[in-house]
C-alpha cells in the first residue's frame, strides 16, 4: 500500500525513504522528461515509488537552481495534477494523504477536523474556517482544496534546496531549460516598479524589513496594473532575493501579502511610508 | 513624547529607580531574549542579554530605564549581532491593541483619552474570547501596555513555531471575514445564496446566531429598516418560520444578498477587533516588559489575569501617589485631564499636582518640574 501510494503521490514525506543514493544519467534523463511533461501539460504515467520520488526531487533541484520562479510554476502544475488524482480516490486514501500534512487529522461530524496549529501551516483562509476550541472542522471538498494548496506549498518549498548543484545535475538542468516556456520569466513592467527605489527593494531587503518590502512591491504591482499572476512572479523574485536571516521569508508569506493587497486594491502607495520603514533613504 | 527637560528627566528617572528598587520583574525564558532600553525614546539601544532575572533586576536598579522591552523571539545567542548570528529559536505570539477598533462619537482628549481606553478594554475582552474560545489557546498572558492598551502573549512551544503567514491569519480572524455568503451562479439573482448554517462554527456560527435571533424577533418595521422594501418585508415576515428553517440549513435565498450583507456588516462592526498587525507579524519585535514602567506615562505595565480584565481600571496601573498634591509643575500647554486626576491647567501657570499626575505630565512632555515634593 505504502509503495503504491508513494508512486502516485511522491510528495508525501515518507517518499525520502525511496529515493536511494547516487544519481545516474538515466535518473537525470527521467527527471528531465518528468519535469518537461509537466510544463508541456503532457500526461504523466506514474511508475514505481523509487522512480517517482527521485524524479520529483531531481526536478525540484534542477528547477530551483535555475529560478525559484520555475520551481513555483512546476509546483502549481504538479499540485493540480496530483489533486485531480486525489479526486478519484476513496476516503481512506484521501485521509492517508491528508494525514501527512495534517498529523492531527480526525474524522468528526461526518467530515474532518484538525488542530488549529496544523491548519495554520497548510490550511486556507482562517477567517472563513469553522474554528472552535482550537480545532478546525471541514468537509471532504474543503479538505481536497486545502490539500491542493498544501501539495503546491510542499513542492515549491525551497528552504532545504540548494541552488548550487553537483556538475552532472547542473548540466542536466541546462538541458531541461530548453523545455521550459520562455514567458515564465518575470516582467518587471510599470511606472512604479521601474523606479530605482522599488528596483532596490526587489533585490531583497534584510530581516525585519522583508514584510514591509513585500507590501511595498505588492502595492506597486496593483498600482502598475499587473495581473495577480504577474505580481506573483515579481513577488517570487523578491522572496528569492531576500536573505534567509534567522527565519526565512517564505514564498507563501509573499503570496499572502499579494492576496491581501489584491483584495484591497484601493490601498495607497507612499514613498514617505517606505522611508519611515527604512526601505529607502 | 520623551522627557526633554533635564531636571524633569532626572526626577522621573529617580522615581523609576525607587520603584525598581522595590519591585522585581520576572521575564519568562529571560536568558533567551534580546533586550532593548531607552531613556529618550522607546529604544535607544538593543542587543542586551541577561542570564537570569536577578541580573535583569540588578540592571533596572542601577540604570532605571524609562523604556524597557524584550524580544518576543527566543535566540540561542540573544546579544549577538547582526540578527542572523542570534540563531532564531521561535517567537512568542503577541497581539497589541492600543486604539479602539472603530471610531465613535466622543470628546477626544489628545493627551490621554479615558473614553478610548474604555473602548480598547472592551475590544481586549473580545480578544481574550477569541484566543481562548475559538483558538483554544491555553496560558494567555495579558498585560496593560502602560499607556493606551493591552498586550497578549502566548508562549507555548508549538505556538512559537508559527510562521508570519500563520500569525497574519490569526490577526485576520480577529477582524472577521470580508463576506460570509456565496451567491448563486445565476447572474443578478440570489437564487442559491449560501451562508452559515446552525452546524457552522467560528465566525459563521457567531453570525448565524446573531442573524437568526434578529429575524426571529424582527417586526415588519425592523425588516424595512434593514433594507427590505414594502411588500417584500411583509412577505418575508409572514414566511418567517420557513425562512428560519432554511437558514438552519445554510440557505439564505429568501432575501437579497444586499439585505444579509447589511446585517453582516453591522455584526462584523460590533464583533471584529483590529490589532496592530505589525506587532503580531514581526518575529523579532521588541515589546514592553510586563510589569515595567512606561516612560510616556509613569504607569506600570501591569499583568492582568484574563478573567479579571473587565475589572481592570487605569488606577490599578498607578504606582506613585495620586492623592496629596505634593509637587509643582509648569504646564507647557493648556491641559484638561481626567486621569490620573481631574485637572484643568493653564499654560505657563505653575500648579500643584499629585506625584502620579506630575510624573504623567512630565513623561508626556506636557509639563516640566518646578518644585519637587514639599517634604523631600
Amino acid at each position: 500500500m505504502e509503495q503504491k501510494l508513494i508512486a502516485k503521490y511522491p510528495f508525501l514525506s515518507f517518499s525520502k525513504d525511496f529515493v536511494g543514493e547516487g544519481v545516474s544519467e538515466t535518473d537525470l534523463k527521467d527527471a528531465i522528461t518528468f519535469a518537461s511533461e509537466c510544463f508541456q501539460h503532457d500526461e504523466h504515467i506514474a511508475r514505481d515509488a523509487a522512480r517517482e520520488s527521485k524524479n520529483l526531487l531531481l526536478s525540484r533541484l534542477m528547477l530551483y537552481s535555475m529560478s525559484a520562479n520555475f520551481l513555483r510554476k512546476f509546483a502549481f502544475f504538479k499540485a493540480r495534477e496530483y489533486a485531480r488524482g486525489l479526486e478519484k480516490e476513496n476516503e481512506k486514501v484521501l485521509f492517508e494523504v491528508a494525514k501527512d500534512f495534517f498529523p492531527s487529522l480526525e474524522n468528526a461530524d461526518g467530515g474532518f477536523k484538525v488542530s488549529l496549529i496544523d491548519y495554520l501551516q497548510y490550511g486556507r483562509s482562517l477567517p472563513q474556517a469553522n474554528v472552535s476550541k482550537g480545532m478546525v472542522f471541514f468537509i471532504g471538498d474543503d479538505l481536497r482544496a486545502c490539500l491542493r494548496e498544501a501539495i503546491q506549498e510542499r513542492i515549491s518549498d525551497s528552504e532545504k534546496l540548494s541552488a548550487k548543484l553537483p556538475e552532472n545535475i547542473a548540466a542536466a538542468a541546462l538541458r531541461l531549460k530548453e523545455f521550459i516556456p520562455r514567458d515564465f520569466t518575470p516582467q518587471f513592467k510599470g511606472k512604479l516598479l521601474q523606479r530605482s527605489e522599488l528596483q532596490n527593494i526587489l533585490k531583497g531587503v534584510g530581516e525585519g524589513k522583508r514584510y514591509y518590502g513585500s507590501m511595498a512591491l505588492a502595492i506597486a504591482c496593483v498600482k502598475d496594473g499587473l495581473t495577480r499572476e504577474e505580481a506573483g512572479d515579481v513577488m517570487n523574485s523578491y522572496v528569492t532575493n531576500c536573505p534567509k536571516g534567522a527565519h526565512p521569508f517564505t514564498p507563501r508569506e509573499g503570496e499572502a501579502v499579494l492576496d491581501w493587497v489584491y483584495a484591497h486594491p484601493t490601498i495607497g502607495f507612499s514613498f514617505n511610508v517606505l522611508k519611515s520603514q527604512g526601505l529607502v533613504d | 513624547m520623551a522627557v526633554e527637560h533635564a531636571e524633569s528627566l532626572a526626577f522621573v528617572q529617580e522615581k523609576f529607580s525607587v520603584f525598581y528598587a522595590n519591585h522585581d520583574l520576572s521575564v519568562p525564558d529571560v536568558h533567551r531574549r534580546e533586550f532593548g532600553f531607552g531613556l529618550h525614546k522607546k529604544i535607544d539601544f538593543r542587543h542586551k542579554a541577561f542570564r537570569t532575572n536577578a541580573e535583569l533586576n540588578a540592571y533596572f536598579r542601577q540604570n532605571a530605564p524609562l523604556f524597557a522591552s524584550y524580544s518576543t523571539a527566543l535566540y540561542e545567542f540573544p546579544d549577538a549581532r547582526p540578527m542572523e548570528k542570534k540563531v532564531f529559536m521561535g517567537s512568542d505570539l503577541v497581539f497589541d491593541i492600543d486604539k479602539p477598533t472603530r471610531d465613535f462619537a466622543h470628546e477626544h482628549n489628545e493627551i490621554f483619552c479615558v473614553e478610548c481606553f474604555g473602548r480598547v478594554k472592551k475590544d481586549s475582552m473580545k480578544i481574550v474570547d477569541y484566543l481562548q474560545d475559538d483558538f483554544g489557546f491555553k496560558g494567555v498572558a495579558v498585560n496593560f501596555s502602560g499607556n493606551k492598551g493591552f498586550h497578549f502573549h502566548l508562549r507555548s512551544q508549538e505556538i512559537r513555531g508559527l510562521s508570519q503567514d500563520s500569525r497574519r491569519q490569526l490577526t485576520e480572524y480577529l477582524t472577521g471575514p470580508e463576506s460570509i455568503f456565496i451567491a448563486g451562479e445565476e447572474k443578478g439573482r440570489d437564487t442559491d445564496l449560501r451562508g452559515p448554517s446552525e452546524k457552522t462554527r467560528g465566525w459563521g456560527k457567531k453570525f448565524f446566531d446573531y442573524a437568526f435571533a434578529f429575524i426571529e424577533l424582527a417586526s415588519v418595521g425592523e425588516l424595512k429598516e434593514k433594507g427590505l422594501r414594502g411588500r417584500n418585508a411583509e412577505e418575508f415576515f409572514l414566511r418567517k418560520k420557513g425562512v428560519l428553517e432554511l437558514m438552519r440549513e445554510g440557505k439564505w435565498r429568501f432575501a437579497p444578498k444586499k439585505f444579509w450583507d447589511a446585517i453582516y456588516a453591522e455584526f462584523k462592526n460590533e464583533n471584529g477587533v483590529g490589532v496592530d498587525a505589525h506587532v503580531t507579524l514581526d518575529l523579532a519585535r521588541l515589546i514592553r516588559i510586563p510589569g515595567s514602567l512606561h516612560g510616556e506615562t509613569g504607569l506600570a505595565a501591569r499583568v492582568v489575569e484574563p478573567g479579571r480584565l473587565p475589572e481592570f481600571a487605569l488606577r490599578d496601573a498607578v504606582v506613585f501617589s495620586a492623592g496629596e498634591k505634593t509637587i509643582n509643575v509648569l504646564p507647557q500647554i493648556d491641559i484638561a485631564l481626567d486621569f490620573p486626576e481631574r485637572l484643568f491647567l493653564k499654560k505657563n501657570e505653575p500648579c500643584e499636582v499629585s506625584l502620579a499626575s506630575g510624573l504623567f505630565l512630565m513623561c508626556k512632555g506636557k509639563a516640566t518640574l518646578l518644585l519637587r515634593e514639599k517634604n523631600w
